[in-house]
């Protein structure tokens, strides 16, 4: 009985059975070498689909801006270049920021759970939470302002003055603090790693494995960083 | 010269092709079908014709350009896909191998022999064109350049498809692969030809493509050179069964995991207990070990690809400017492509692999199988479409024209959720009618092709030509097309103030009814896989019924 040869109909092939009594009789002879091992560090569809959505919310809060009275006023009276560049990588690192940063607490809250905690998926996890507060923080202080201030005038209910906070908010976010914040954890850890023992002098910690987290994490702060250091010296440059 | 002239290969499939009856008959229509489009669009006014002679060669020329150019990427595939994989599925491919014959020799003569009978289409309608020129208003540099374009394009997508050819062991995954690779190109192909900027037209198709193609074409060609003389898939009779883990050992790009979510909707994990009772097994076995019994390559490379090119559609279509309608015609031409590889083959594999007979003695009744193989081929398709509609759901919570009209989500997804269930449903009535899935998958791209697009070429050319007719009218040619319909949805976003019309033409009622497309399109559709499905059963009923005769 050969599988996919449509004459399968019932559950269990003879090469199932093969593998169950590999499993069950070879694993503990010896370790499984890490080819063998199920990759934790493929590239899996979830992650496509979220890549896509961080792409279309990236796309919608451009679009969203764009729309703006006074981001519009300043594009037609000549703004510089630094601008446009804010606006978009603003805007996209947030929005990589929001996606993966969620995902990653999802993971480790509903699907992975504690024990597989690893330093990318604490740093993706850090990410989506600050971006989150620092949103929602700003979003309550306009509230409070805009409560108090009471104004009635046209375009400036509350609705759309929350929308404008999210939207500069997500815009500048991702820049200056955001980024010295990220630089600032990748040097903890490697203080941390480099820490010796006061009995012993050896290292405390052992490097974890490299994963998939942590190299999207790595390549997300480096994006951060250098998009920040880019930005200022276009606005230094006076573009 | 050697390399054509006495090329084993390329001699034997010209033999077999052109000597065929079935390729005078195929070239006869094609030119009396151009002859026919020459003669209804000729002008027959009398002295004042030379401004009409001028329109209407204009006319034919786009239409003989922009059809060829279709064919070209419709056409090519289906020839140059099956060039290796054929040979895979006929067991010749490792004798091919063993021969004295040098890889490029192979290939020279699959990709000619899959080509050559394009080429000679394509030369068929040079004597139509030059009609157009006796009009005027075309000059014979731009007949040479359109010629030039449509053989670079040949060549390109051929070598494209033979590639996927040599990559895949079946001739469905590679032609999938194929036309979803093809597709974009053939989308900017047809931007960039009917542009309206003259200057950006002829560098594009006189100094960038050639460079282009030719780079695209070393590439191609060293690919499956280096795939010929390094094949990894011989030995063929014990690898049928492709193993997942070490397929995903040396996955490259997305990785699929059965386990996990999304994965599992349409892949779910293989069995490793037994059955519930009142499983049908039927879609047990399809969807856990036949569908993807071949690894799952294809589908990794359809969902990359289909992803990465509905990121900057979604950009202009959903976001720039709100039309959902355009981005739901890609999702649909996705469906288009990838539904009937999962169906078309169904019922045709068994036969192949001559279980057919064996899955008909089963205590399993035709309906519960005709079923089972429906539903299984409906779920992977809808699925993989449906991944697609992501971008829509989120450009209707966040883009404001589209939330004030967020009810017209509802026949987007109609439209996409019965388009899934009618290509389906044609793919498995092709698969029951036909006995090899090759010509299951060509039938139904066919059907497909015209149900889907000829009907948008058709009312196109009626308004030319039935200028008396009330476009409402003629707009009934269209109810058969999904994209039509997609685009019948109306949406309103900042037109009003834009351009003073509330909305387009086609998104306005039929004439005779004061309903749109999108509707009749719906209660077509629905119509059509009843019938299909019926049709089907009574295929399979009939076999069914035979089998127990015999036994």
């Amino acid at each position: 009985m050969v599988e996919g040869k449509g004459i399968c109909l019932t559950a269990v092939s003879e090469k199932m059975l093969q593998e169950i009594h590999e499993n069950q009789f070879m694993n503990d002879a010896r370790p499984l070498q890490p080819a063998e091992l199920k990759a934790d560090s493929g590239f899996r569809l979830w992650n496509l689909i979220q890549l896509t959505f961080a792409m279309g919310l990236w796309f919608a809060l451009i679009r969203r801006h764009m729309d703006e009275p006074t981001l519009q006023f300043r594009f037609r009276s000549g703004a510089p270049l630094s601008v446009s560049t804010r606006l978009f990588l603003g805007h996209l690192m947030t929005s990589l920021g929001l996606v993966f940063g969620f995902s990653q607490i999802y993971n480790m809250t509903f699907r992975l759970g504690p024990p597989r905690i690893s330093f990318g998926r604490f740093g993706w996890a850090i990410t989506g939470l600050f971006l989150m507060f620092h949103l929602l923080a700003s979003l309550a202080w306009s509230g409070v302002h805009q409560v108090f201030r009471n104004s009635q005038t046209a375009g400036s209910g509350l609705v759309s003055v929350m929308e404008r906070v999210v939207l500069l908010t997500s815009h500048q976010g991702c820049f200056d603090e955001f980024a010295w914040l990220l630089v600032a954890f990748w040097a903890a850890v490697w203080l941390v790693n480099q820490a010796k023992s006061p009995n012993t002098g050896t290292a405390m910690t052992t490097p974890m494995p490299l994963e998939k987290s942590d190299i999207t994490f790595a390549l997300y702060t480096s994006i951060v960083v250098l998009a920040t250091i880019f930005q200022r010296v276009l606005e230094a440059c006076g573009g | 010269m050697g390399m054509f002239r006495d090329n084993p290969v390329l001699s034997r499939e010209l033999l077999v092709n052109l000597r065929s009856h079935r390729a005078f008959v195929l070239q006869l229509v094609y030119a009396l079908v151009l002859a026919a489009a020459v003669l209804v669009a000729w002008p027959r006014t009398g002295d004042d014709s030379i401004g009409i002679g001028v329109t209407a060669a204009r006319q034919l020329f786009d239409l003989f350009f922009f059809g060829q150019f279709l064919l070209v990427a419709l056409v090519a595939p289906t020839f140059a896909a099956g060039s290796i994989t054929g040979e895979k599925e006929r067991k010749t491919y490792e004798l091919l191998l063993a021969s004295p014959l040098r890889p490029s020799w192979i290939l020279v003569g699959k990709l000619f022999s899959s080509l050559t009978y394009l080429v000679l289409l394509l030369t068929s309608s040079l004597p139509m064109m030059i009609l157009g020129y006796l009009l005027g208003g075309i000059l014979l540099s731009e007949v040479a350049r359109v010629y030039l374009v449509l053989v670079l394009a040949a060549g390109t997508f051929g070598l494209v498809s033979v590639a996927c050819s040599s990559f895949f062991s079946r001739t469905s995954s590679s032609l999938v692969v194929s036309y979803l690779i093809i597709l974009p190109m053939a989308l900017i192909g047809v931007y960039l030809a009917s542009t309206n900027n003259l200057v950006l037209r002829n560098f594009f198709s006189v100094a960038l493509l050639p460079p282009w193609t030719l780079a695209t074409w070393a590439i191609v060609i060293g690919a499956i050179n280096y795939r010929l003389l390094r094949p990894p898939d011989v030995g063929s009779e014990g690898k049928e069964v492709v193993d997942e883990k070490e397929e995903q050992k040396y996955a490259i790009g997305v990785v699929i995991d059965r386990d996990l979510f999304p994965d599992k909707l349409f892949a779910p994990a293989k069995r490793t207990d037994l059955m519930p009772d009142g499983t049908n097994p039927v879609l047990d076995k399809e969807m856990r070990s036949e569908i993807f019994s071949q690894g799952t390559l294809m589908l990794r490379v359809v969902i990359q690809v289909s992803m990465f090119i509905s990121i900057p559609l979604m950009a202009v279509c959903l976001f720039w400017q709100p039309l959902p309608g355009y981005y739901v015609c890609y999702v649909l031409t996705f469906n288009l492509l990838v539904g009937p590889v999962f169906s078309s083959g169904s019922i045709t594999q068994e036969r192949e692999r001559q279980t057919l007979n064996l899955l008909l003695t089963t205590l399993l009744t035709p309906g519960r199988i005709v079923r089972a193989k429906l539903m299984a081929a409906l779920r992977v398709s809808t699925v993989l479409t449906l991944l697609l509609t992501e971008q829509i759901l989120l450009a209707y919570a966040l883009v404001r024209d589209l939330q004030l009209q967020f009810l017209t989500i509802v026949p987007f997804f109609l439209i996409i959720l019965v388009t899934c269930l009618l290509t389906s449903s044609i793919g498995l009535m092709w698969s029951s009618l036909v006995r090899r899935t090759s010509v299951a998958m060509i039938m139904t791209y066919l059907s497909l092709m015209i149900l889907f697009v000829v009907p948008a070429g058709l009312y196109n050319w009626a308004l030319a030509i039935f200028p008396d007719v009330r476009e409402n009218v003629l707009r009934w040619i269209m109810t058969p097309s999904p994209f039509a319909a997609a685009l019948s949805v109306p949406i309103v976003g900042d037109r009003l103030t834009a351009t003073g019309s509330d909305i387009t033409s086609i998104e306005r009622p039929l004439a005779y009814t004061r309903i749109q497309i999108w509707v009749i399109y719906l209660s077509l559709a629905l119509l059509l896989s009843i019938v299909c499905h019926l049709i089907t059963l009574a295929a399979f009923r009939y076999r069914w019924w035979k089998a127990r005769e015999s036994v």
